[in-house]
């Protein structure tokens, strides 16, 4: 079990076949159709890229609406001041977790019977 | 109300319940039973005189406060009863006796705890939860589970002697057995203190949460996930408010969780991950112990206790329709189970405190409270951890569970009455989370319930400030696109099979591994000695080994026929001994 294995979404991009909808509920297509079409990925990453541009810049704009004076943001300390602090600290701290997920999962992953008691399923029977 | 009914703890109404429920056969009647108690302790609750003793008792020069309801005990027993009976209608497809009789039981327990005014009757309710909830893990039936059902009653019956003994100290000491305010110094409160730690899940003492939650059956780990955690919590804010190394343990205890519910591959396991952080907060509010910090505390498990369950209940859907949780062999499930999803991402919202949904109104009570008592530290530390919130039960659960990879499972969509569990949860997370447009309406109505209501703090928050919403979406917003860049540049760690090592490797390696080695050694050393001892210890050792251990007498047929039933009995007994030998 190495961690050098291309993930899997990776390896299906949309340009391998489609997953199979057969089976999906109207409900389902209704609501989260839109989530299994190819172009999906890309239409989220530029819909957060302007999102997360928008709400960083709308913050200044606020900022000099407040007039003299008067500010937007209620700052608690100097750090949080900072302009889209929230922003950078949010992007920061989840990035650093995720790609703390490599060497943590290297380090501390074993095999499922590394407890000689923990081989077994969680116990329940399915009921499709 | 008055009258006799007055004087009886809600709390053993469901334990009168869950006795019966144990001895019927006949699965209409438990599920009445289920339902009706609830509903009749919660009428009960809500017509109790607050703030005086409504039962007590002296036995063998204790003073004793079976029933007493004040602020604080009265938001979090309204909470216990609210999942209580969402989780009677969550259970409604099961016919199981002993689940059905335990799981009322241990509710019952909880409740009844909030409203012990001595230390004695709370040990008697504490132990309670321990000895009955253990039996929803043994229920799953596997060894995994009987294994870690009995790491987990290990633990909290210690939580529960040390709580005694904390106890009788501090009675030695002052003469003073009554529930109240203490502060570290004296060695009785410091067991008390690690008695709670236990039960809260402290750094280093959290290891069964994670152990044992996920090995519990469906419905059991939605009940298991409501009560112990958040009667600890309780018990914190009830006995070291503003106990500042509190605001330290707190925040470390948001902090290392979600390093482990990221790379953990059993989605129930990475919920009980951020149960354990979500506790964080609470601990570190609970440390700061202002009104507005108290406050924060008794909103977020409030809230907690509502989305907690239903996302939850939502991965409990998942395991009953398709047999398992595990990240790598779930996936697409959204095709054939919407309303699961839909439910599942309202609680992933309310967890990440969104606007309009609880976990923002209720997070941003202590947020604030930390950063008004000018920790910067920890205050930098629960934002980080906010984010990660985000990571594991915002986006790993519901993304990983519904989309993602499909893994080509086509089950089908839960079943009526645990849709309709997780529709009554949402509800509540939306409901207590929207804006208050009219007074009492929305956050303003959880508000009015808190524990310090007319705090001047308290009365004067505004969550829905623009201020406070734009830097919210900030973090959000911010955090979800570093999902997006990750996922998209392949950054994103697979999910892949496999256990976590967590630090409770040093006994179920380390100290497995030493009794098994001084075993062996001492059959080895023991007949050589010389004289009747040495032949007769040995065989002593032989006698308990062929009982006790994994190919012995007590172990073999049915797991839990002998084993878990004589274990539970001889740990009954040794805390009756402790106690009246005392």
């Amino acid at each position: 079990m190495s961690d050098s294995t291309k993930p899997p979404h990776l390896s299906d991009h949309g340009e391998h076949a489609l997953p199979d909808d057969s089976h999906t509920r109207p409900t389902a297509k209704l609501l989260f159709g839109w989530t299994s079409k190819p172009w999906t990925g890309r239409l989220l990453f530029i819909l957060f890229a302007v999102a997360s541009l928008g709400l960083i810049l709308v913050e200044p704009l606020l900022e000099m609406a407040a007039g003299e004076g008067h500010h937007f943001r209620h700052a608690y300390f100097n750090i949080d001041a900072i302009t889209g602090f929230y922003a950078w600290w949010g992007f920061g701290s989840f990035a650093l977790v995720v790609l703390a997920g490599w060497p943590l999962g290297r380090l501390m992953r074993r095999e499922e019977d590394y407890y000689d008691d923990e081989s077994e399923p969680a116990g329940e029977e399915p009921h499709p | 109300m008055s009258g006799l009914l007055g004087t009886i703890n809600p709390g053993l109404v469901l334990i009168l319940a869950g006795l019966i429920a144990g001895m019927t056969p006949v699965q209409r009647v438990r599920q009445g039973l289920a339902l009706a108690a609830p509903v009749i302790a919660l009428l009960m609750l809500l017509t109790a005189t607050r703030d005086t003793d409504l039962a007590t008792m002296s036995m063998m020069g204790f003073d004793m406060v079976f029933y007493r309801v004040d602020g604080l005990s009265f938001i979090f027993a309204l909470a216990f009863l609210i999942a209580a009976l969402i989780n009677a209608v969550y259970a409604l497809h099961q016919d199981s006796q002993i689940e059905d009789s335990m799981g009322l039981a241990y509710m019952g327990a909880a409740v009844a705890a909030c409203f012990c005014g001595d230390f004695i009757s709370l040990f008697v309710f504490w132990e309670l939860t321990a000895v009955t909830s253990v039996f929803l893990i043994f229920q799953s039936g596997t060894r995994a589970a009987y294994k870690a059902g009995m790491r987990y009653l290990g633990l909290h019956v210690l939580s529960g002697v040390l709580l005694l003994f904390g106890a009788m100290q501090l009675y030695f000491a002052t003469g003073d057995i009554s529930v109240r305010q203490l502060e570290l110094g004296n060695p009785g409160v410091l067991l008390i203190f690690l008695a709670l730690g236990i039960k809260a899940g402290f750094p280093f003492l959290h290891t069964w949460l994670a152990d044992a939650y996920p090995k519990a059956t469906v419905t059991g780990t939605v009940v298991l996930s409501a009560f112990t955690t958040k009667l600890a919590i309780y018990a914190l804010a009830r006995i070291f408010p503003g106990e500042t190394s509190l605001v330290w343990i707190g925040a470390i205890m948001t902090v290392y969780p979600v390093f482990f519910a990221v790379v953990e591959n059993d989605l129930r396991k990475v919920l009980s991950f951020s149960l354990n952080n979500q506790l964080g907060f609470m601990v570190c509010a609970i440390g700061i112990g202002t009104p507005l910090a108290l406050n924060g505390a008794a909103a977020h498990a409030f809230s907690h206790i509502m989305y907690k369950s239903l996302l939850f209940m939502s991965m409990g859907a998942v395991l009953y329709r398709t047999g398992t949780t595990k990240a790598t062999e779930l996936g697409g499930l959204h095709r054939t189970m919407p309303w699961t999803t839909v439910f599942c991402l309202i609680g992933a919202a309310s967890i990440s405190a969104f606007p309009l949904f609880s976990g923002f109104v209720s997070k941003s009570l202590s947020m604030s409270a930390v950063a008004y008592a000018g920790f910067v530290i920890p205050w930098l530390m629960l934002l980080f951890a906010s984010a990660g919130v985000l990571e594991h039960s915002g986006i790993k659960i519901p993304y990983f569970a519904f989309f993602g990879h499909d893994s080509g499972k086509r089950p089908k969509e839960a079943p009526f009455n645990m849709l309709l569990a997780m529709g009554a949860a949402a509800f509540i997370c939306v409901g207590v989370g929207l804006p208050a447009l009219i007074p009492g309406f929305g956050f303003d109505w959880l508000y009015s319930i808190l524990p310090y209501a007319d705090d001047p703090k308290t009365m004067g928050y505004e969550p829905y400030t623009a201020d406070h919403i734009l830097t919210q979406m900030q973090l959000l917003i911010l955090a979800i696109f570093a999902f997006v860049v990750l996922q998209r540049i392949g950054a994103y760690p697979p999910e892949k099979r496999g256990i976590i090592l967590d630090t409770d490797i040093l006994w179920r390696k380390l100290g497995y591994g030493l009794a098994r080695w001084s075993g062996s050694v001492w059959t080895k050393v023991g007949p050589t000695m010389s004289g009747v001892f040495g032949s007769l210890s040995s065989r002593a050792f032989r006698r308990l080994e062929a009982a006790f251990s994994p190919r012995g007498t007590l172990a073999r047929g049915e797991l839990y026929n002998s084993m878990a039933v004589w274990t539970v009995v001889l740990l009954g007994l040794s805390l009756l001994v402790a106690f009246f030998i005392r």
